[in-house]
């Protein structure tokens, strides 16, 4: 199937080549779009590469009436518009104004090699993209002589884990437990999904309320997230996948500003901790599993975070 | 309020050529057809509100993919905090007596009748998932009168939950 045909305005003048996503299953394009989703919480995606991936998508689904749509639109929503979302309440903590973004919107961003600081998001992205384009190339690695684990490796601007040495795989044992924790649902879930449910944390932030479990499976790997939010807008992700090789592991790449990167352990664990702007990430992993934690809570925060994790068993 | 659509010809071809994506990417987060289909109308009112604004950008399309992001960001966290809301009510012994509107509110005469229909209708949209118009059709009120309603009783068990 040939690509979608959306370039904006600004595309015209300085077009860029979005083709590699033509060959890409709809599963791993959802899965792109929706990582992306999760993780820009600001407005750093790249509009132009998700305008792209919506129209490759929508082409590939059945056609949709808008015409009837249309109708819908003016009768029954416009006559009450006010400017606002219908689920903005305009009480103190609802999300933040729907007013457009502060990011300019022809400021285009390289999903695959992202380089100016700030970018956070186009690092997923850029992981499962050169996941599927290179997965092969890898592939032919793994298939030789190396077998990869997971070694830090990180530079000014980005971090991730190079091929080193054997690393078991962490398949630890579950604890079902049935819980009143904002966790309960991801355990639950990580779970029925045959994912090391100690990986979840245990201990939350006061305030902060889960905004659902999400899970994503494709042929890289299964993910599972969930993102949760205070009522002052603070927030962080917890998402843990599990790549069907481990060869995927050493494509995920997180940026980074020029603060030295800490390392943070739990006894079980040791997560490598990130600084990018007003966001920190925390990554960990073992074997084929990556676990991530980022977000705009302190770093305190995150070190208890972590520290309530249980880990796999050694 | 009847409102009409500024620059109708410039926004009815904007909404012909983006709606299937808009309207794809929507289901691809919210994992919802019905949910998806209610932001794409709800991006494209505030775009018709602030049409001036927005059609005077150089990347329009652009702007209304930002606004569909922040709408579909905002009926997720509403959405998880009003089931969070619920399922406090719903725990407490005295929920009957917390679904009683205050009586000074000269527009809630009944106003224990009006706070438990207004519950039934929040449970509607939250735990069974109705989008506001699918709600307002079986209530039999407007899309506005909906989210009222709902924004009505949602700062109602806000205040109860917070005093009792």
């Amino acid at each position: 199937m040939k690509g979608g045909e959306y370039v904006s305005e600004h595309e015209t003048k300085q077009r860029r080549d979005y083709s590699c996503y033509d060959s890409m299953s709809t599963a791993e394009l959802e899965q792109l779009l929706c990582l992306d989703f999760q993780a820009s919480e600001e407005a750093t995606s790249d509009l132009d590469a998700i305008l792209y991936i919506s129209d490759l998508l929508a082409k590939r689904a059945e056609p949709a009436d808008v015409d009837a749509a249309w109708e819908q639109l003016q009768t029954q929503y416009l006559p009450y518009a006010d400017g606002r979302s219908l689920y903005d309440f305009g009480e103190e903590d609802d999300a933040p104004s729907l007013a457009p973004p502060q990011v300019p919107l022809g400021s285009h961003q390289r999903v695959r090699q992202p380089r100016v600081p700030g970018l956070k998001r186009a690092a997923v992205l850029a992981a499962l993209l050169a996941a599927c384009l290179f997965g092969g190339m890898v592939a032919v690695q793994a298939a030789g002589l190396d077998v990869f684990g997971a070694m830090a490796r990180w530079t000014d601007e980005t971090f991730h884990f190079a091929p080193t040495s054997v690393s078991p795989s962490s398949d630890g044992q579950l604890s079902s437990t049935t819980e009143d924790s904002p966790y309960a649902a991801m355990r639950e879930i990580a779970s029925s999904l045959g994912l090391d449910g100690s990986l979840v944390p245990t201990w939350c932030p006061d305030g902060f309320y889960s905004s659902g479990t999400n899970t994503i499976h494709t042929e890289l790997g299964d993910t599972i997230y969930d993102t949760f939010y205070d009522q002052s807008d603070r927030f962080f992700n917890v998402e843990i996948t599990r790549y069907r090789s481990e060869d995927y592991i050493q494509a995920a790449q997180f940026e980074k500003d020029d603060t030295p990167v800490e390392t943070y352990s739990n006894g079980r664990q040791t997560f490598y901790i990130l600084s990018n702007l007003d966001t920190i990430t925390a990554v960990w992993s073992d074997g084929p599993v990556l676990e991530q934690i980022n977000g705009t809570i302190s770093r305190e925060e995150f070190k208890q975070i972590i520290a309530s994790i249980q880990g796999p068993e050694a | 309020m009847g409102n009409s659509i500024p620059d109708e010809e410039q926004i009815a071809a904007l909404y012909h050529e983006m709606y299937s994506q808009m309207f794809t990417y929507a289901r691809c987060i919210l994992q919802n057809r019905d949910w998806a289909e209610e932001a794409v109308q709800d991006a494209f009112c505030i775009l018709c509100v602030k049409a001036d604004e927005a059609l005077s950008r150089e990347n329009p399309k652009g702007w209304l993919m930002r606004v569909l992001q922040n709408v579909i960001r905002n009926r997720k966290r509403q959405q998880a905090s009003m089931n969070r809301l619920i399922m406090k009510s719903l725990q407490a012994e005295n929920l009957d007596e917390m679904l009683v509107y205050d009586e000074e509110d000269v527009d809630l005469l009944y106003g224990d009748l009006a706070a438990r229909t207004d519950f039934q209708l929040l449970k509607r949209v939250v735990l069974d998932g109705y989008t506001m118009l699918q709600a307002a059709e079986e209530y039999g009120i407007t899309v506005e009168a909906c989210k009222k309603r709902v924004q009505r009783i949602k700062k109602l068990l806000r205040e109860k939950l917070t005093n009792f």
